[in-house]
């Protein structure tokens, strides 16, 4: 820990370079494969979108062709480390806008897949909730990390 | 960093994803742009067979007889009112796939499938899967259910 710093335990860890290398690299992972899976089929990620009722058509389809490559190149820029807290930026609003319209379709009582990973989409329901979450912490980790020498990440 | 430099960045990424999604759809676009995906997000060409009909159609087929209807809601739904005649094959259920026994019909034969109506997709996923058994003759009612019951046309209700 560089001196001034306070040497608080847990934010040690997290804070280690190669925590944070590891953060990015789930969470890029996570969304570059979530997008190529939808990039795939943007009419199924069209279909997954209006399942959840809430946007109109026009918007759905504008969402199905932008969003999953949104989510390939914050993903990309975010393990090569251009963009790097811009990247983790944009990640983290869109797991809270996930973690919002699942919270949504959940209140509605809307049985529906979340259209995460294309045909390979899980259950919209607390466990997704919860997978989310854990990844927005991860995110939230690397875009809170000061870029100072010592706590830059590997890349 | 500051925020301002991120949001400039944030902007350039999405810039770039909506150039890169528009040139990699542009067949997709044009083809929304003309009115294909009006009724529902289905590319005709991968789904031969399936095609969207009108209220009228749907009556018109009603009326004729010969056209097997076939309810993709939950079975409580199905239960409290459904289109007189029709099968319940609630889209919950075929998670394993459909089974074969679920239509007992030739490939030819005329189904009509129907689900709650506005933006309910389970019609257009159990057409697919009915598609993928073979028959070649579906028609979706995309109005479903609601539109189905305002326009106060015959109901059957199993309770």
């Amino acid at each position: 820990m560089e001196r001034g710093r306070p040497s608080c335990g847990i934010i040690t860890v997290i804070r280690n370079k190669w925590v944070l290398f590891g953060c990015r690299l789930v969470v890029a992972g996570l969304f570059i494969w979530a997008g190529v899976l939808k990039i795939i089929d943007p009419l199924g990620f069209a279909r997954s979108i209006q399942n959840y009722r809430l946007f109109p058509r026009e918007l759905a389809f504008i969402i199905a062709i932008i969003l999953p490559w949104v989510e390939v190149l914050s993903g990309a820029f975010l393990i090569i480390g251009i963009f790097r807290r811009s990247s983790a930026l944009l990640i983290s609003l869109m797991l809270i806008g996930f973690i919002g319209l699942v919270a949504i379709a959940m209140l509605r009582g809307i049985d529906t897949d979340c259209g995460c990973f294309g045909s390979l989409s899980r259950k919209a329901d607390l466990k997704l909730i919860l997978m989310d979450g854990v990844m927005l912490f991860l995110t939230l980790n690397v875009f809170f990390a000061r870029p100072h020498p010592r706590l830059r990440g590997p890349s | 960093m500051n925020l301002k430099n991120i949001f400039r960045e944030i902007i350039v990424i999405l810039l770039l994803s909506s150039i890169l999604g528009a040139a990699v759809n542009f067949s997709l676009v044009r083809r929304f742009v003309r009115g294909e995906f009006r009724h529902g997000f289905l590319a005709q060409k991968d789904f031969p067979g399936i095609r969207f009909i009108t209220l009228a159609e749907t009556e018109d087929l009603f009326g004729r007889g010969g056209a097997v209807f076939v309810d993709s809601r939950t079975r409580d739904e199905f239960v409290a009112g459904h289109i007189p005649g029709a099968l319940n094959i609630p889209l919950e259920e075929t998670k394993d796939g459909l089974a074969g026994e679920a239509l007992p019909y030739p490939p030819d034969q005329t189904l009509v499938v129907y689900c709650e109506g506005g933006d309910c997709q389970t019609s257009i996923a159990l057409a697919k899967l009915i598609h993928e058994q073979g028959f070649r003759d579906l028609r979706i009612f995309a109005g479903g259910w609601t539109e189905w019951s305002a326009a106060g046309l015959p109901v059957e209700s199993s309770r």
